[in-house]
């Protein structure tokens, strides 16, 4: 609706609603609660036009009206909500008393409705009503009472996820002891590093096998465990499977426990604080030992009934249904449903066909299905179509979490399944909840995540800010929310907490993984940002890889991590394909050529290898860690953690994996050069074959397989060419035609960059820029279509021998020889990028001077020194000179400052030596000595001649025509008049994306290489 | 959060449908204007009241959480010929409200002129009402049913039409209802009411979901381009 600022529209928004509705909708909780707070007279939720910020900006407000609405049965004050402005150490509700298996099992909805529904047992399924759970509790709860439990002891239990599950996991939270729970499948030694610090009391276990264990017999392991924990005085089994030998405790029956008499019932089980211990969970540590994670029974309750009533539209009568067992925060998050009415469907069997779940979900009738990306993926490629072959009349939504959830999935279960919402979550462990998640009302987009969730300050934090729409950024919170968890067991002094999730941004939450806000106003998950690949100095997140690679139909999963290479990190892609696939050259070079095409070249990963598995932790969480720990050959840190350790090995000891060894081409280095040319390219490209005229750059090479193959041709070959070459030859065909030719002396610096292509119009002649060489237009080079050709001239200095030259005139005059060498007369075309336009536009003033025609200057945002702008800048830039001296200064490394400003001085005598007329001696010394120090000297000397002549040259007024191509982010009006004012023979401006340095870069060089062809055919 | 995509989304027109017991609660009635609160003074059964007040405050609670203003604040007026109408700088949104205990309907559009009416179906309804307000077409139409229960539906159906366009008109084009004729079919998802065989204005009317025991109709000047149709049950509060 068209509206005020102030109005909201969230209350008449519909997702999914038919033009002509045939019933009528009951509104959504969201809505009910908005109505609430309207009723309430709430001001503060009416404030934004979002209610997410309006949330967020007063959130205590909100939790309060929002636990006063829920009906949460609790005792105490909220009279405090928060006890702190900041993440870390804000306390919710410090006076507020409540019970979290009471909340659960409220009297609020009749006893007869529907609680849990467990299936895959072997004594088939098992249904209880809410009264009949609460009973069992309160018999189980008195037993652990009986039995010594008090509120603060630890109980774990070995689990799995049925109804016996549920029932301690509630009494041993009702009695107020702080609870751990682990699946069955996970080894001893793994379970052992979870529940061991936490010096348990009792043990809860399923002894019985089931037929789809693997490994050894669970009561053994049960056992073994049980014998592990020394403070553990009971266990209490929760099937009537015989009870293993050498059992150090006394072995209780839960079945003979439901008969226990009940003290209390659950208004009799004590209000605990809010902040009291609940649940500890585990998160698979990439740094060996696992985070052991204490979560408060308020903080989890809230969240958990605020996500399912106002983002699932939770309500009595609805079926959840969550993909799950019991080692993983979703079981924890699902058993909450019991405190919204709702009813859980478990499920503890095999999955020995793929449709199993969608069978549960239609005969169980399950309103709202949680599940995983990867069962979608899988359910799609066995071509499932549960749509037509099930009953899924109840489904009203899909939910999925774990990974990203792609658009291809997304409208798979809209085309295959039901055309109803599917909504991703994502959060983790650590906070027990969601940062974002769905919304009954925000717009459906496939590949986005709709809502942050209400209350949570959450951002996305990248250089350019927060919230940048379509910028990429860390994932935080910015204020207090209720399931921070309350700490690291066993982390007195919060350090470890502190490191863990609070130093990386100060005085927020950050959370570790990357996401972006979409322009349309969604989430987009980006992966963990510990995943992120530093490769040749480029960030690259491994998520813009998989999008690319898990398009192809052959490729059933992927992984890339950084593997170290003593001349920096390589990223190795490892494939595992679909049944019977192999990996082809074919594939490998497909694979390449869409990663080079979609991303970017950098995006192409040096090793691609094909394997039958990859790392997945228990929760079936895939591990970049372990594999990248496998591929640089040092122990897996976190080994226990994973559901398949044996593939580690295929990882480490993979034939693809060898390192930047010697090129061995055997006999066909002898052979004519073109396939010489082609047994080396496909020995560095790792692809084969090659054809003659495909092209280098499209194979995923890149700037440094470049200067080896250069190196290789000059070892083997006695040749030592420019890497630019490749410009002008970037095919074996053509590179094998240069290596044939004869050479021409002299003219190494004059670079063919483009061939014609039947125009006979003069080719054009591009100037370096600060660079001093060809190689960083490439991309522009790409770009281009024109027909005419294109040479680059090179800088001097770079040859030993060769003077670095200093002066705009002299590199002009020279400049103009090398040009004439290959066009020895006018008219000409030339032009420049940065630097390369100053020398641009005096070869134009020098060549006109001598009497020829200069049909074209083209100017790429010449730079021009900041002493030589008009007056005013002129001006700002001398008064800010010592303070940008001093940053410098203070730039440089302590030890090191009195010989920077050693240096400095010796490049004042040089400059007072120039303008004398002389050579200046030390132009190594000229630039920015501490960001620059990296460089070779020659490259220094170079850049140092550059800035010189840059700062000694003046424009003057051009005669003839000009054309001045600038990018338009640079916005630097200044510059414009300046060249308006020189251009005496008129000026065409034309406009590009990016600013002054990603111009030439292959994301923004279309507008560019648009403009400079549009230039070149006028 | 940018709203132009949401914008194609969104409903031109919400219609909510309520359900009150009769018993009013304090709350509401603070939640009335004086105008109202006089009115609700003046009827015969104190559960004709309790449903005239859980009606309005019903109707004050949705607009408030709409605009964004607290109930008490919100300020009403009357159009000519009646319809209330709420004061700058609300007077964007327009809304309709209907009630007929136990129900109350309450229709709401920021683009469109709309008029909304729900009738209990009575068990029979008295026959000199009709030709009083109804045209020589409509009358026909009643009389050619033979059954007389199907045409008691089909007289509410006529009078919730007829009532929902007047009232959506807010008698400013000062008709007489008898000059008017609307459609009895009730199986009709849209109709055009015409007057003497041509069309009014851009008027048209709308069918709603069914409500049981009850006929509805939805008048909307123009053509909107989604109508959302939401219950508003106990549930939450």
């Amino acid at each position: 609706m068209d509206g005020l600022p102030g109005a909201d529209h969230s209350l008449l928004h519909a997702v999914g609603v038919s033009e002509r509705q045939s019933m009528w909708s009951d509104i959504s909780q969201m809505q009910a609660f908005r109505l609430h707070l309207a009723e309430r007279g709430a001001a503060w939720a009416q404030e934004h036009e979002d209610f997410h910020a309006a949330s967020v900006r007063h959130f205590r407000a909100f939790w309060r009206e929002f636990l006063h609405w829920s009906q949460l049965e609790h005792g105490g004050s909220v009279a405090q909500v928060c006890t702190s402005d900041t993440a870390e150490a804000a306390l919710f509700f410090p006076s507020v008393q409540l019970n979290y298996a009471a909340s659960l099992l409220s009297r609020r909805w009749s006893d007869d409705l529907p609680a849990v529904t467990a299936l895959g047992g072997a004594t088939g399924p098992v249904r209880l009503s809410r009264g009949a759970l609460r009973h069992r509790v309160s018999a189980l709860a008195t037993a652990l009472h009986q039995l010594g439990i008090r509120p603060g002891d630890h109980v774990v239990g070995v689990m799995r996820n049925d109804a016996e599950a549920v029932t301690a996991a509630l009494a041993a939270t009702a009695i107020g002891a702080t609870l751990a729970t682990a699946a069955p499948e996970m080894g001893s030694e793994a379970i052992l590093d979870r529940f061991a610090p936490l010096r348990p009391r009792l043990l809860f276990a399923h002894l019985a096998p089931a037929p789809h264990d693997q490994g050894e017999a669970l009561a053994q392991r049960v056992a073994a465990i049980a014998g592990a924990l020394e403070d553990c005085a009971t266990l209490v089994a929760l099937d009537d499977a015989p009870i293993p030998d050498g059992l150090r405790q006394p072995v209780l029956r839960a079945a003979a426990l439901y008969d226990t008499a009940p003290e209390a019932d659950a208004a009799g089980w004590p209000q605990l604080p809010f902040n009291h211990p609940l649940f500890v969970l585990f998160s698979s540590g990439t740094t060996g030992r696992p985070k052991c994670i204490v979560h408060g029974a308020g903080g989890t309750l809230i969240e958990h009934v605020k996500e399912h009533r106002l983002h699932c539209d939770l309500r009595p009568g609805d079926r959840l249904f969550f993909q799950t067992g019991c080692g993983w925060m979703m079981w924890n998050w699902q058993l909450s449903a019991l405190a919204s009415g709702a009813e859980i469907i478990l499920y503890s069997g095999a999955v020995t066909e793929t449709d199993r779940f969608w069978r549960i979900v239609a005969e169980q009738q399950a309103t709202l299905f949680g599940t995983s990306p990867p069962y979608l993926r899988m359910s799609a490629a066995a071509g499932l179509e549960p749509g037509r072959d099930l009953d899924l009349t109840a489904l009203r939504g899909v939910l999925t979490t774990g990974s990203v959830l792609e658009e291809a999935q997304h409208l798979w279960v809209h085309r295959h399944v039901k055309p109803v919402p599917v909504q991703s979550i994502s959060g983790g462990t650590d906070i027990i909840g969601c940062f974002v998640l769905g919304h009954p009302h925000r717009p459906e987009i496939p590949g986005q995540i709709q809502s942050r969730s209400l209350a949570l300050d959450v951002r996305m934090r990248s250089a350019e800010g927060d919230d940048v729409p379509g910028a990429v950024g860390e994932l935080i919170c910015a204020n207090p929310f209720p399931s921070r968890p309350l700490g690291f067991f066993g982390d007195t002094g919060g350090e470890r907490f502190h490191e863990a999730y609070f130093s990386q941004n100060p005085g927020v939450w950050t959370h570790g993984d990357l996401a972006e806000i979409t322009p349309e106003g969604g989430i987009r998950m980006h992966g963990r940002s510990d995943g992120v690949m530093k490769i040749r100095g480029i960030r690259i997140g491994p998520a813009e890889i998989y999008r690319v690679v898990c398009r192809f139909p052959e490729v059933r999963d992927a992984m890339v991590v950084a593997q170290r290479q003593p001349d920096g990190d390589r990223a190795v892609l490892a494939l595992v394909l679909e049944q019977g696939t192999r990996l082809t050259p074919a594939l490998v070079t497909a694979l390449r050529r869409a990663l080079v095409h979609e991303a970017s070249a950098a995006h192409v990963p040096e090793v691609v290898m094909q394997v039958d598995a990859l790392p997945v932790t228990h929760t079936g969480k895939p591990s970049e860690a372990a594999m990248r720990d496998a591929v640089n050959g040092v122990p897996v840190r976190n080994i226990a953690a994973l559901a398949n350790p044996g593939c580690i090995d295929a990882l480490a000891n993979h034939p693809g994996l060898r390192g930047n060894h010697a090129i061995d081409l055997g006999d066909r280095a002898e052979a004519d050069t073109e396939s010489f040319l082609r047994a080396l390219w496909e020995e560095l490209l790792g692809v084969s074959p090659i054809g003659r005229d495909e092209d280098f750059f499209a194979l995923g090479g890149h700037s440094l397989l470049a200067g080896r193959l250069f190196g290789e041709i000059e070892q083997r070959r006695g040749l030592r060419l420019p890497i630019a070459t490749l410009f002008g030859a970037p095919t074996i065909a053509a590179l094998a035609a240069v290596l044939d030719a004869p050479q021409r002396d002299g003219t190494q610096r004059l670079v063919a960059m483009r061939a014609a292509a039947g125009s006979t119009k003069p080719p054009l002649f591009l100037v370096h820029s600060m660079a001093g060489r060809m190689l960083e237009l490439w991309a522009l080079q790409r770009a281009l279509t024109t027909p005419r050709a294109v040479f680059g001239i090179e800088a001097r200095g770079f040859e030993s021998g060769m003077a670095a030259q200093s002066c705009v005139h002299d590199m002009a005059a020279d400049y103009i020889r090398v040009m004439r060498t290959q066009q020895p007369q006018g008219p000409y075309t030339i032009g420049g990028y940065s630097f390369g336009g100053l020398v641009a536009l005096e070869m134009a003033q020098q060549l006109r001077a001598a009497g020829e025609t200069v049909e074209q200057l083209i100017i790429m945002d010449a730079m021009v020194h900041p002493a030589r702008l008009p007056a005013p800048q002129r001006l700002s830039h001398l008064l800010t000179r010592p303070g940008r001296d001093l940053r410098a200064l203070l730039s440089a490394p302590p030890g090191q400052r009195l010989d920077w400003i050693a240096k400095k001085l010796i490049v004042a005598t040089d400059r007072v030596r120039v303008k004398l007329g002389q050579p200046a001696r030390r132009l190594d010394l000229v630039g920015n000595l501490v960001e620059e120090a990296h460089l070779p000297d020659d490259l220094r000397r170079v850049r140092g001649g550059m800035l010189t002549a840059a700062r000694n040259y003046r424009p003057q007024p051009y005669a003839g025509m000009m054309t001045l191509i600038h990018p338009e982010q640079q916005g630097n009006q200044n510059m414009l008049r300046l060249w308006r004012k020189l251009a005496r023979g008129g000026l065409t401006v034309r406009a590009v994306q990016g600013d002054h340095f990603t111009m030439i870069l292959p994301a923004e060089v279309a507008s560019l290489a648009a403009a400079l062809d549009a230039s070149l055919a006028a | 959060m940018r709203r132009g995509l949401m914008r194609r989304r969104d409903a031109d027109v919400a219609v909510f449908l309520g359900r009150s017991d009769g018993i009013p609660t304090p709350g509401d009635v603070s939640r009335l204007t004086q105008n109202e609160r006089r009115r609700a003074d003046g009827f015969r059964t104190a559960i004709l009241r309790g449903h005239f007040i859980a009606a309005h405050a019903a109707r004050q609670r949705i607009l408030s959480a709409i605009l964004g203003h607290p109930p008490g604040e919100l300020r009403f007026s009357e159009a000519p010929g009646g319809k209330p109408v709420l004061r700058p700088p609300h007077h964007w949104l327009r809304f309709n409200l209907s009630h007929s205990a136990p129900w109350f309907l309450l229709a709401c559009s920021a683009r469109h002129e709309i008029g909304v009416d729900i009738e209990v179906l009575a068990k029979q309804w008295p026959g000199p009402l009709a030709s009083a307000a109804f045209s020589g077409a409509e009358r026909q139409a009643l009389e050619r049913e033979a059954d007389p229960s199907r045409q008691n539906l089909l007289l509410h159906t006529v009078w919730v039409r007829k009532e929902a366009l007047l009232k959506g008109c807010g008698t400013g084009l000062r008709m007489d209802p008898r000059d008017v004729t609307v459609d009895a079919d009730p199986s009709l998802g849209i109709s055009y009411p015409n007057r003497a065989g041509r069309p009014i204005g851009a008027w048209r009317i709308l069918g709603l979901p069914p409500v049981p025991g009850a006929a509805v109709a939805l008048a909307v000047a123009g053509v909107p381009r989604r109508i959302c149709c939401w219950r508003i049950t106990e549930a939450s509060a």
